[in-house]
């Protein structure tokens, strides 16, 4: 059967058995493991289609990388980090994925810049740096240009989209207001700016701040009357009278725009979903655009099980969004005293990034005598480990984060698996 | 005990470092300029005493390392004995490498520290 269907995919290449053995057989293992790879890929995206689990975009996002199908592994990732934006694993393959194709682009740009530095190739390369996902260089780079081209209006419109793109994600105070800041310089420098204008809209809308949101949108449209999509938005979602959007009146200096999202923050909670902002720039700005799974009782007694079953691990404890211990579950060990611990020390990271500017907590690992203790951000959870060997700490995150799959999976699979 | 925390400073991926004693008072410090010095070391101490108090509360031992990692950036913390070693890096650098250079500062803290004692 293997050789009939040889000679048919020989056929179909246009080649005759006889008098190309040696060439066509090249072809043909060329055809087969294509038809394998696509197999294999139709299998994985299936699983990820069905069971939405950070493992499942992990593999195929993998897959796809490793039979050269790096477009659609950036699909994937970036996908996968819509709906899990604290995976690790996620994060890394996008940003693998992102650099491989940007590599040759990336080199010459640094190039050019070394021998003689432009504000176009700073800010094409921060750009870069941005779509890969890589902040910190994007904003290092903005920061540089600003120090160098403080006139040009293209630093604090970079400076502006990260930091809006960070406080979307992770509402820290500090990144709403440079946010608002930058924005502000950037339409200072261009009045006319579309760009800043509508992220400037999209950050007063975010945190409830309406009337300078439609007055913002109007003065887009006023520079720019062909955008339908500002024209759209406006139309449904402000509908009392337009008045002058050029009056000041009550713009810039009635209850100042940063108390607004002081007033955000620490409500804990956006006053209008990001995603719902019209003239969106959103996949830009790579905020999460999918509302988090929900996670069952079950899969939480799973999580549990499937952790405590790791070799190494002590004891685990599982704590809720907020770091408050999850009550005990029957049949699990929920570790009470690791639970407090976790949960302050969760409540302590969390304040730590805000404060020094490094973001939101992911995970912490803390080692000493009594062993290693890890605790992992999850989605809607936090999941708290004590361990030693042969679970290492530096592996321990990652092992963590793989036990969550389950977490997500459609109940009928958790209790088939 | 600056000179030690430049060098080690000098290292790609880590943006800072300081010293601080085990109950959060802030010895000596070296951050790059956009970090505010004030802010961090305020925090790396509460980091350091509260981890210290979550664990002694909960029946577990003082700690001699740790790891904490944000979504922009990472923090590690290191005993040395009298005082902690606090590094702020970059989220995506891995400390394998620079691993030996935040382990050989470390112990030159400590041994400035016990240098200090011994006087």
């Amino acid at each position: 059967v293997r050789q009939i269907r040889v000679d048919r995919w020989l056929a179909l290449a246009g080649f005759s058995r006889r008098e190309s053995m040696s060439k066509g057989a090249l072809v043909v293992v060329g055809i087969l493991n294509s038809l394998r790879h696509s197999r294999e890929l139709s299998l994985l995206r299936k699983d990820t289609r069905t069971s939405p689990t950070p493992g499942n975009f992990v593999a195929l996002a993998e897959r796809c990388i490793a039979f050269g199908r790096v477009e659609e592994a950036l699909r994937v990732a970036r996908k996968g980090r819509q709906l899990f934006p604290d995976s690790a694993r996620l994060s890394e393959i996008f940003g693998y994925a992102n650099r491989r194709r940007l590599n040759t682009k990336i080199s010459a740009l640094r190039r050019r810049i070394s021998e003689k530095p432009s504000p176009t190739d700073i800010g094409d390369l921060a750009e870069i740096y941005l779509e890969i996902g890589d902040d910190e260089q994007a904003l290092r780079l903005s920061e540089d240009l600003a120090r160098r081209f403080p006139l040009n209006e293209r630093p604090y419109l970079l400076l502006g989209q990260i930091r809006l793109g960070r406080f979307l994600r992770e509402m820290i105070l500090q990144d709403g207001q440079e946010a608002l800041s930058n924005l502000r310089r950037a339409l200072n420098i261009n009045p006319v700016s579309e760009r800043a204008g509508i992220l400037l809209a999209h950050l007063h809308f975010a945190v409830g701040d309406l009337e300078r949101m439609r007055r913002r949108l109007e003065r887009v449209l006023k520079a720019s009357p062909a955008n339908e999509g500002v024209r759209q938005f406006l139309e449904t979602a402000s509908p009392s009278p337009a008045c002058d959007p050029d009056s000041d009146e009550v713009f810039e200096d009635d209850l100042p725009a940063s108390e607004w999202i002081s007033a955000a923050e620490a409500r804990g909670c956006f006053v209008n979903r990001p995603e719902t902002f019209g003239p969106s720039l959103l996949e830009e700005l790579g905020a999460p655009s999918v509302p988090a799974l929900a996670v069952t009782e079950t899969a939480i007694s799973r999580l549990l099980e499937d952790t405590a079953s790791v070799p190494g691990v002590v004891a685990v404890a599982v704590l809720d969004r907020k770091a408050s211990p999850l009550p005990d579950r029957n049949g699990t060990t929920n570790d009470r005293r690791l639970a407090d611990a976790g949960s302050a020390i969760v409540r302590t990271a969390e304040e730590a990034g805000r404060r020094m500017d490094v973001g939101t907590f992911q995970w912490c690992t803390v080692e000493g005598d009594f062993g290693c203790l890890t605790v992992r951000r999850l989605p809607d959870l936090h999941l708290v480990a004590r361990y030693g060997p042969p679970l290492r700490p530096e592996h321990a995150p990652r092992t963590l984060e793989s036990c969550s799959d389950t977490l997500y999976a459609p109940p009928r699979e958790v209790e088939h698996a | 005990m600056r000179k030690v925390l430049k060098r080690l400073n000098e290292h790609p991926g880590i943006r800072g470092s300081l010293v601080v004693t085990h109950d959060g008072m802030v010895v000596a410090a070296s951050l790059e300029q956009r970090m505010s010095e004030e802010k961090v070391a305020a925090m790396a101490s509460t980091v350091v005493s509260s981890v210290h108090r979550a664990l002694e509360e909960n029946g577990l031992s003082r700690f001699h390392r740790l790891t904490l990692k944000a979504s922009y950036g990472k923090l590690t913390i290191r005993d040395t004995g009298t005082v902690y070693l606090v590094v702020v890096m970059d989220r995506s650098f891995d400390p394998g490498p620079t691993e030996i250079e935040i382990e050989s500062a470390r112990m030159r803290i400590k041994a400035l520290g016990e240098m200090k004692v011994a006087r």
